[in-house]
């Protein structure tokens, strides 16, 4: 199996402190990779590394058999193009409706008339299951859990071929979290994307995983499939598993 | 003895390093301007922001700079015998000095922070990292619009900032110090030239410049939390004013220091 997204001895430090330390790994393309870890453990900084928003000092993230590092600011942003990004705090634009900002990214990248931008917002809500009563309201209106379904909206509007989700699931009552997860699992099964999920959630884990990677000071110590994750031997793999 | 070195030490590189990111910030603007995009309804929506809605404050400051000024300088000038120039003082003061640079320092305080804060709130909560991952560069969507408005409408404010102030002048020197409204009005247009005017708005547009851009420049690099973007907004608003104050002085020089 091809792998779409590569993260080849990844290192990153803040002011002398190691965040992230050799990072290897893989994301295959068509499977969903789960990252977890504790808080700090260097997630989300290999997250903004896979996305060029922090530069590693030192290795590549290789995608679609290019570094990412390499190219020029616009082939970055066509490779950008390809992503389909639900942040953590949702990352939604205040000033903005939330039809706005479900269709700020089709705006800004295609060309495409009024009537178009609307016709795929409407369904891009529909299938995150959110009522187009809504549309014209902001994002400080509406609860958290519609919010992250606004962020999901968004991040699969134009039908990227890599989704990435960050802690989709942090902040929100289990049962919130519940359709969370099989929204992710739904729209990545649909659109027949790779994705990469950031989480400590080990429901979202068992749901949404094809493969499990963990990340534990800076560094990945498992990897594999869902299913070998019972018979690991890994400490503290076993100890992040029972404790969460 | 050592610490005292070494702490103004440090301040002077760290003092270094900002304005060396302040100067790439700057040449970032200019290199993105005639770029495009060009986002034009950011960019009417900051002339609403950053022009309409500072009129009230700039009008309200302008209006009693000016009645001030009319009743010191007649106090100050009645001890010469020189009341008569009251009203040239009133127009020279406000449109050379008053207009632009009280218009400056209000407009610091409203816009400088607003949009301090604005984009500080954007940068901690991740919108800023989701317009980029959204290919929209941040430079282009949140600076150039804020900046242009600002060179644009503080221009405006000060032009009507002036004729409010001189207004307020008209008023008291009228109506209080009971000068015929003719004669105030002859001698405000008497001894104004053209360059009076033209230099307060040299100044309200570097101002306006200096303005967004310190505004954008500490929300783009301010720290965690609401800490970060608190100590963000006053840093903006206290080097906006400074910056305004310092340049005030080498405009004025440039324009009438010989």
């Amino acid at each position: 199996m091809s792998s779409l997204i590569e993260f080849k001895n990844v290192n990153k430090s803040f002011d002398g402190k190691i965040v992230l330390n050799g990072i290897n790994l893989n994301v295959i393309k068509g499977k969903s990779l789960v990252l977890i870890g504790q808080s700090g453990s260097g997630k989300s900084v290999l997250l903004k590394c896979l996305l060029g928003i922090i530069q590693p000092n030192k290795g590549q993230v290789i995608i679609n058999n290019s570094s990412f590092f390499d190219q020029d600011l616009n082939k970055k942003e066509k490779i950008l193009k390809r992503f389909g990004v639900a942040f953590q705090g949702n990352a939604l634009f205040d000033s903005l409706k939330i039809w706005e900002n479900i269709s700020f990214k089709l705006i800004q990248t295609q060309k495409l008339s009024n009537k178009e931008i609307i016709y795929k917002v409407k369904n891009s809500m529909d299938l995150v299951g959110l009522s187009k009563s809504i549309m014209h309201q902001y994002p400080s209106q509406i609860s958290g859990g519609m919010q992250k379904r606004v962020a999901i909206a968004r991040a699969i509007i134009d039908e990227p071929e890599i989704l990435i989700f960050d802690e989709p699931t942090a902040g929100l009552d289990p049962v919130t979290g519940g359709k969370i997860n099989n929204l992710i699992i739904d729209n990545v099964k649909r659109l027949g994307c790779t994705s990469l999920t950031i989480t400590h959630d080990m429901d979202s884990v068992r749901k949404i995983a094809d493969n499990v990677a963990m990340i534990s000071s800076g560094k990945i110590i498992w990897n594999g499939e869902k299913s070998e994750i019972a018979k690991s031997t890994n400490k503290e793999l076993n100890e992040f598993i029972n404790i969460i | 003895m050592t610490i005292l070195l070494k702490n103004l030490g440090k301040f002077t590189l760290l003092s270094l390093e900002n304005i060396g990111r302040f100067i790439i910030f700057g040449a970032n603007f200019f290199f993105w301007l005639p770029r495009k995009p060009f986002f034009l309804n950011q960019f009417l929506k900051q002339v609403f922001e950053i022009g309409y809605l500072s009129l009230p404050v700039v009008g309200l400051t302008a209006v009693f700079s000016g009645m001030v000024l009319a009743i010191q300088s007649f106090t100050g000038f009645a001890r010469l015998g020189a009341e008569d120039a009251v009203a040239t003082v009133v127009v020279l003061s406000v449109t050379r000095e008053l207009g632009p640079v009280l218009a400056g320092l209000m407009v610091a305080g409203r816009v400088g922070a607003s949009i301090t804060a604005e984009i500080g709130t954007m940068k901690v909560s991740e919108q800023i990292d989701a317009l980029y991952v959204m290919s929209t560069r941040p430079i282009q969507y949140l600076v150039i619009p804020r900046v242009l408005a600002g060179l644009i409408c503080l221009p405006f404010l000060v032009i009507i900032g002036d004729v409010i102030g001189i207004m307020g002048g008209w008023i008291i020197g009228v109506y209080q110090l009971g000068f015929n409204s003719m004669v105030y009005l002859d001698r405000t247009i008497e001894y104004l030239e053209i360059i009076d005017v033209f230099q307060g708005l040299v100044k309200a547009t570097i101002f306006g410049f200096i303005i967004t851009l310190m505004g954008c420049y500490q929300g783009f690099h301010c720290g965690q939390g609401a800490k970060g973007v608190g100590r963000a907004t006053t840093n903006s608003v206290v080097t906006s004013s400074i910056l305004i104050l310092i340049s005030n002085y080498f405009i004025t020089t440039t324009f009438f220091g010989n």
